[in-house]
């Protein structure tokens, strides 16, 4: 404690005569929260009780799904909340700068009811999670365990048993297969649950040992044939025993299927019980088991696979850290405990809640976590460096759809890790992966900066736009240009000017700033291949859709000019959707190309009852949001959104030719088809131009439908520069590369505009 | 001829009914039970749910949501229309020092990916304790929306006849005068079309919504795209579909509200606009 803060305390001591000794100062405790399945309601209402039981603190607790985002902006700005729980927040780089509180000393002082010492409150194992150095940064509260959920009623009609043994696993699902049904709906498009396999089956065979080895990293871990073994395992599964469509299948998807009973089991932490409250078809028997056992394995088969929400405290000063600490004392209150469990049918991190606060459908799961004598952490994936982290998503899709065998993933993680490492070891080496095209581009960009320009200067010589113009005053230039020029620079220039010289720092947004020059940009042009795939997806999306877009709009254009009944409600009808916007629009056909039961193959399938299009009906469960199929599936949203604005403008273009030209064609028997070849199309190419760079454009910034479809987790190979840009800023924390991407971004969208502005411009005028 | 007008009919019924049957599957979806619209995605509703809208009406706050992108959409739109045009007036029909270069330096705006700069904007508006208040919301939404009014409404400027300008200056106009008088009234297509573009863009915005005015607990400045994303997101948690339908209904709605009356008037703004450009 500083003498400052001394004094202070003796000053209030003095003022505060006559009220509680514990009253220091009021201090409101600001703490951004995850919103997930659990709600908020239960933290609001603890809060509020602490409150009361406190009064000089204020806690101001809130949040929502994405408040890791927020988070991580405050964070870069260096103004940090009170305390905070949330996934995607670098913490492991956040407690390495000493921003987070160590909270051992607290956990060594006495819990909140008296009953001992805080750390002797929690289950086994749960204060591992964010166990660094043998200090803990993060405090457990909500607690979940994997486990392998059945239909508890099927298995009993015909007569299938729970598995011990991982052979006895594999028997099972034949056994589910031949009776005509799929043993297993897995989400695809979230790989940590189907992962879930691998991780159990590892820990099974390498043990606490092992699964440690494995999570510090160490050369090697990964190549293991213990871990290769494991990986087979979840191949095996993976590749013969799921629901046709898993691959695109969501989490809720996957969830979905397993209660309608399209398949005996699925997997999934324990908030699957909470998830599916209300939603349970009567008379379903929900049961869940933990993951089969290697006999003679290295771990104890009753081990179990955890997770816990943690809470950290960041380091505020001590006053507002002890006011932190207090209020998670009080949360991890017996008491309090009990009531989350009761309130959202959700196992807690601390022990001692009577088996009774669980529902008859969480007593499998509560049987599991009282039974256990061992308990292995899912591994933090923020604690996963970045070059690693990106690859166990990319390749664990391979090897799950069998592209890769296990031995493969193994290699190509192990690979993925040893970047990790030299990176650390090398931080400023530019390995020369991309030369050719890294050239390339630069060339590309100089081509089209040197063209733009020597096109421009020609006829701009020849007469000054505003030549003869009257001139304006000074002060009325101000007012009239001021204010605009005012809110643009405060809002826009200055915030994206600032961002700009980021990029050419070295800078993780917590630590100190250092010079990094051009580093990103070699970085990024010469070694990264996430840039150039995503750069891929761009083109990608800059060019195919359009290719759609164009002669749909074209011809529906051509024919609503030759004149058609009912013409103005068409136009109204696809105009609409451009209307409805990115967002609702994107969320609407996240909706319709779910598998089972989305509007897209239910339609298609109902159209292959028709003679002559049987095809059809193969598409029922197909997985349109699977990594392979998703750059397919974006076309029709494109269209479907495109459309009706590209069909308006190139209409009004038409309305604009002079019809005798039409009749003189008509006189000298041109066919329509002639007409609109001779006349039409070669009369409205400026609109066609413009409009084909509109959509050239909004495919380089593509962002929405790529992030909302890939849940907000796009793999490498889904990305776009602008979802590169957001996982490098908010997931990487790379701040420097983040904003080298959008230079980067910024000087391609410039001289693609101005290319082809000019290339307009310079022909409307020879 | 009659052929060719049979078949280019059929075309076009066809490609209608694509573009309708999401959204006609969006609106009855929106009266079904979660467990009917996963299970029978074709059928109607065997019973109408009205409750799924009293849920997102209420529980999810649409109500409030609905209000706040009212308030924030319309002044943002009148701010870019006021500050767009008296600077698109200058820049296009005045001679002044400097003044291409601020041109240049508006339409480089139209370039700029809005998160690049999030992080020092998020500072800013805190800074000056407009960080989720509907104020702060629409003066980074007039920022934003300049470049495209002064992109379109200096073409128009430009494209009006120079002696009528000439004759205002003559007869004693000053700018302010030439401006209010003269010119804004002649501009008023491209007024229009700023406004049209401008309120659906900033109607369906969410990414300056989500990271400028959702945070802080009360959701005072929530606008209706930033309701619908935590909908959509909190149901890969917590499935709740048919809320999600109706909250889709809710944000569609408005829009159509004013569009279908005003189609005729929004379809020539939106050509001349892009074309003008």
């Amino acid at each position: 404690m500083t003498t400052a803060t001394m004094a202070r305390l003796v000053r209030w001591g003095a003022l505060a005569a006559g009220l509680a000794a514990w009253r220091l100062s009021a201090v409101e405790l600001d703490a951004p929260v995850f919103d997930g399945g659990n709600g908020l309601g239960f933290y609001l209402d603890a809060a509020r009780r602490f409150e009361r039981l406190r009064p000089d603190v204020g806690v101001r607790l809130y949040g929502d799904p994405r408040i890791e985002e927020k988070i991580c902006v405050r964070i870069i700005g260096g103004s940090y909340p009170d305390l905070a729980s949330a996934g995607y927040v670098p913490w492991a780089r956040l407690i390495a700068d000493g921003k987070v509180a160590d909270l051992t000393p607290w956990l060594d002082g006495p819990d909140w009811d008296g009953r001992g010492r805080w750390r002797d409150d929690f289950l086994p194992g749960a204060l591992d999670s964010w166990r660094i150095g043998g200090r803990i940064y993060g405090l457990p509260f909500a607690y979940s365990c994997w486990s392998v959920f059945y239909n508890r009623g099927l298995f009993r009609a015909r007569g299938w048993r729970e598995p011990r043994t991982w052979d006895e696993f594999f028997a099972l699902c034949e056994a589910i297969r031949a009776s005509g049904l799929a043993p297993l709906s897995l989400p695809g498009t979230r790989g940590l649950y189907p992962e879930a396999f691998l991780r159990s089956a590892f820990y099974g065979l390498a043990g606490a040992d092992g699964w440690r080895a494995l999570n510090d990293l160490a050369p090697g871990a990964r190549t293991d044939p213990r871990y290769v073994r494991a990986a087979a395992i979840l191949q095996r599964i993976t590749t013969r025993y799921t629901l046709r469509g898993w691959e695109g299948e969501t989490a809720a998807g996957a969830e979905r299927a397993f209660l309608e009973g399209r398949a005996a089991m699925t997997v999934s932490g324990s908030w699957l019980v909470h998830e599916t409250r209300g939603r349970m078809p009567a008379g379903f028997d929900l049961g869940a088991m933990n993951f089969p056992a290697f006999p003679g394995g290295a771990a104890d088969p009753g081990a179990i696979q955890t997770g816990a929400d943690s809470f950290f405290v960041f380091a505020t000063g001590p006053e507002r850290e002890r006011a932190a600490v207090e209020f998670l004392r009080f949360l991890t209150s017996r008491a309090r405990a009990e009531a989350f469990v009761r309130e959202t049918d959700s196992p807690v991190a601390v022990r001692g809640v009577p088996a009774e606060a669980y529902s008859p459908r969480m007593r499998d799961t509560a049987d599991l976590i009282g039974r256990a004598r061992e308990a292995f952490n899912m591994p933090q994936v923020m604690l996963q460096p970045p070059a690693l982290r990106q690859a166990l998503g990319d390749e664990r899709g391979r090897l799950m759809s069998g592209a890769i065998a296990p031995e493969e993933f193994g290699r190509r993680l192990e690979a993925a890790a040893a970047r990790d490492r030299l990176r650390d070891s090398q931080p400023d080496r530019v390995e020369l992966r991309h030369p050719a095209a890294g050239f390339a581009f630069l060339a590309a960009l100089a081509a089209v900066v040197v063209w733009a320009i020597a096109r421009s200067r020609r006829p701009r010589r020849s007469s000054a736009p505003d030549a003869g113009l009257p001139p304006m005053r000074a002060r009325a230039g101000l007012a009239f240009l001021g204010p605009s020029l005012a809110l643009y620079a405060a809002a826009v220039l200055v915030p994206a000017a600032t961002a700009f010289g980021w990029s050419l720092l070295r800078w993780d947004g917590v630590g100190p700033r250092a010079w990094a020059g051009l580093f990103h940009f070699k970085w990024l042009l010469f070694e990264s291949d996430a840039f150039w795939l995503a750069l891929g997806n761009n083109l990608y999306l800059m060019f195919v859709p359009a290719l759609a877009v164009v002669p749909v709009s074209l011809g529906c254009a051509a024919l609503l000019h030759r004149g058609i009944r009912g013409a103005g409600a068409f136009r109204a009808i696809v105009l609409f959707p451009n209307f409805l916007g990115g967002l609702a629009a994107t969320l609407l056909w996240l909706e319709a190309y779910q598998p089972h039961g989305g509007l897209v193959n239910a339609a298609l399938s109902a159209l292959g009852a028709l003679p002559g299009l049987g095809r059809l009906r193969s598409f029922d469960g197909f997985p349109w949001l699977a990594p392979a199929h998703l750059y397919g599936a974006l076309v029709p949203i494109y269209v479907w959104m495109a459309c009706g604005f590209n069909l308006v403008l190139y209409l009004a273009a038409m309305e604009g030719i002079d019809p005798q030209l039409y009749e003189a064609a008509e006189l000298d028997g041109a066919p329509a088809w002639r007409q609109f070849f001779l006349i039409t199309l070669p009369l409205i190419a400026d609109t066609v131009g413009i409009s084909a760079v509109f959509l050239v454009i909004g495919g380089l910034n593509a962002f929405e439908m790529v992030w909302l479809l890939t849940n907000q987790d796009p793999g490498a190979a889904s990305n776009t520069l602008a979802t590169l840009l957001v996982t490098t800023l908010f997931r990487d924390f790379d701040v420097g590369r983040a904003t080298a991407l959008a230079v980067l971004l910024f000087l391609m969208v410039a001289a693609a505009s101005a290319g082809v502005l000019r290339l307009f411009r310079g022909e409307a005028r020879e | 001829m009659s052929r060719l007008r049979r078949v280019s009919g059929a075309f076009l019924a066809a490609y209608a009914a694509w573009v309708v049957l999401p959204m006609a599957w969006m609106a009855w979806s929106s009266l079904k039970s979660d467990d009917e619209i996963f299970r029978h995605p074709l059928a109607l509703p065997a019973a109408p749910h009205p409750e799924n809208y009293v849920r997102a009406w209420g529980e999810a706050g649409f109500g409030d949501y609905l209000l706040n992108s009212v308030v924030v959409t319309s002044a943002s739109v009148a701010l870019i229309l006021g500050l767009g045009s008296m600077a698109a007036c200058a820049l296009a029909r005045f001679r002044l020092p400097g003044g291409r270069a601020v041109h240049a330096l508006f339409l480089a705006g139209l370039m700029i990916p809005a998160q690049l700069g999030i992080v020092p904007l998020f500072f800013e508006l805190r800074a000056a304790g407009l960080l989720n208040s509907r104020a702060g919301l629409v003066l980074v939404y007039a920022a934003n929306g300049l470049p495209f009014a002064i992109f379109v409404l200096a073409g128009f400027f430009r494209s009006l006849p120079r002696a009528l300008h000439e004759a205002a200056v003559v007869d004693g106009c000053g700018e302010w005068d030439a401006f209010r008088l003269v010119l804004l009234p002649l501009a008023r297509p491209g007024l229009a079309t700023v406004a049209i573009f401008q309120f659906i863009g900033i109607w369906k915005e969410y990414f300056y919504a989500f990271m400028l005015a959702g945070g802080d607990g009360a959701g005072r400045a929530r606008t209706l795209p930033l309701g619908l994303a935590n909908l959509a997101l909190t149901a890969q948690y917590h499935a709740d579909y048919g809320t999600l339908f109706a909250g889709l209904v809710l944000v569609a709605a408005p829009i159509l509200a004013v569009y279908l009356p005003l189609q005729r008037r929004i379809v020539k703004g939106v050509a001349a606009g892009a074309l003008k450009g």
